[in-house]
């Protein structure tokens, strides 16, 4: 067992989200300023957000903040899907109106890395840059410019940390490009980065409300074969990593859907005892996420749902609540609310008796290990 | 004694005509022979001395300053935004502080000229330190 990767490293990374904002945010913003010149962000219509598992859903939590800071076209798109369709059709009518960004809290993935080089070839046109975590690292160097998220190792475990910083260097991307364009005068920009760095109390009081309901909901449904992570628009990335953090720390499987498609789909899903994740935060897709918990309900699914510890209406409904403290605007609430459905992984692989990555599992490691083995790119190199 | 004057600018380009606020704060004072400075404290904001019957005369002044200094992308302060480094120059250029000779404890200017903040970087909220010296006494 000493092998093996122990959940409570997760506890570790949970305890220093805080001081993330308290003492990393200026430096991942000095390095977005650092990184591209105004004339270069200046005339940017369109950025392409590249990543796979927690990097892609850092690309999707931030897409909001692009469209109401930047007001430019965001593409938050898997490292294969560009690599195999799209990079063979990004537009690029006029020089710098095409961002690709990288994102690797490793700096290592290999899909990106290829993503990355091939986005380099498109045309000189195209600006390429990395998010990374490894400032000395083969994404970094092949994008040949670099947005540094680099935080101080804790150890290895499900990146939670490294999401944080990369959800921040989207955010502080989105910001730094409204800044640049003129949607908002330079204190405006201030403020919002402000808004960021403030976050940090609200975050430790946010992980410390979760942990009662996480060990409560873990117990009661540790049984189920799949649980089920919906979200709309940011929360559609915070449910992701959320459902992402379930299946890597305990081995669960996560459904993972934005709210309308699961009205319109999974609702047919059957047994109707598997939960339902919901993360509700106040804004625009509160009311639709309210008729769904409603839906779930008469169903007959378990609710566990995160939600501003100010609400009433979907917290009456749910069986287990994760209160959210402070408030922050739907563009940030990535920020928070990814916080609860990571302490409820830790609790769900303690009930469950498992190591992370179901490393404990000899039959498990081998397959896996079979696995690596023979498919190309499945591992991060 | 000091005075702190705040107001806000409205504009990217704006300037605001501050001589009555000095004036009261002169009268206040009780000051009646020295010396009044005034003094603005930012790095994106000029100062300058003239005249404000005709507001067409500090837009003049202020669109002159732009011309002179357009928002480019190619300044070397990249830290903030174009207009912020365009404004850091027109600030240096156009100057920052006044002197005033106070006299039987009123401000001796000018009957056309004005204290005229000129904004370079705005909206924003803006503040003027003014500070009345007494002549020592003899």
């Amino acid at each position: 067992m000493k092998n093996n990767m122990q959940p409570e490293l997760i506890l570790d990374q949970m305890a220093t989200l805080g001081d993330i904002h308290r003492e990393n945010f200026n430096q991942i913003d000095s390095s977005v300023r650092k990184a591209f010149s105004a004339l270069e962000l200046e005339s940017l219509h369109r950025v392409f957000a590249l990543g796979d598992g927690d990097s892609y859903h850092a690309a999707l939590a931030t897409e909001m903040a692009f469209g109401e800071f930047a007001k430019t076209a965001y593409y938050p798109t898997p490292a294969f899907q560009f690599l195999a369709y799209d990079s063979d059709f990004v537009p690029y009518n006029f020089p710098r109106d095409t961002l690709v960004v990288g994102i690797s809290a490793s700096g290592g993935s290999s899909k990106v890395v290829e993503s990355v080089r091939k986005a380099r070839e498109i045309s000189e046109k195209v600006l390429v840059a990395g998010l990374v975590g490894n400032e000395d690292s083969r994404v970094a160097d092949v994008a040949g410019r670099m947005i540094s998220a680099q935080l101080p190792e804790l150890g290895r475990s499900p990146g939670i940390r490294t999401y944080t910083a990369s959800v921040m260097g989207l955010l502080s991307l989105a910001i730094r490009i409204g800044e640049i364009k003129r949607h908002y005068h330079m204190e405006d920009a201030n403020q919002l980065r402000n808004e960021i760095i403030d976050l940090a109390d609200t975050v430790d009081q946010t992980y410390q409300a979760a942990i009662n309901p996480a060990m409560a909901a873990a117990k009661a449904v540790k049984g189920a074969d799949l649980i089920s992570f919906v979200g709309s628009g940011p929360s559609f990335g915070s449910a992701y990593f959320s459902g992402a953090k379930v299946v890597e720390s305990a081995g669960v499987f996560p459904g993972i859907q934005d709210l309308e498609e699961w009205a319109h789909v999974e609702r047919f899903s059957y047994p109707l005892d598997f939960p339902v994740f919901l993360v509700a935060p106040p804004g625009r897709s509160y009311w639709r996420a309210l008729e769904l918990a409603k839906g779930v309900k008469l169903i007959g699914h378990p609710l566990l749902a995160v939600v501003s510890s100010q609400d009433t209406e979907i917290a009456e409904l749910a069986d287990f609540v994760f209160p959210v403290q402070g408030e922050t605007r739907e563009a940030f609430s990535p920020l928070l609310y990814y916080i609860a459905g990571t302490t409820f992984a830790y609790y769900l692989t303690k009930e469950l008796g498992r190591c992370m990555f179901m490393t404990d599992n000899e039959d498990v490691m081998a397959a896996r290990q079979e696995m690596m083995r023979q498919i190309q790119g499945a591992k991060h190199d | 004694m000091i005075k702190v004057i705040e107001f806000e600018t409205h504009d990217r380009h704006d300037w605001v005509d501050l001589t009555a606020k000095v004036k009261a704060f002169v009268k206040e004072c009780g000051v009646q022979e020295g010396l009044c400075l005034v003094f603005n404290p930012h790095s994106t904001g000029g100062l300058f001395i003239n005249s404000f019957w005709d507001p067409n005369t500090p837009n003049d002044i202020m669109r002159e300053m732009d011309r002179l200094i357009p928002t480019r992308f190619d300044f070397l302060h990249q830290n903030d935004t174009p207009t912020d480094a365009a404004g850091h120059v027109k600030s240096a250029i156009m100057g920052i502080e006044a002197t005033f000779i106070l006299h039987k404890g009123e401000l001796m200017v000018g009957h056309s000229q004005g204290i005229v903040f000129a904004e370079f970087d705005g909206p924003r909220k803006r503040k003027l330190f003014v500070k009345a010296i007494p002549d020592r006494a003899a």
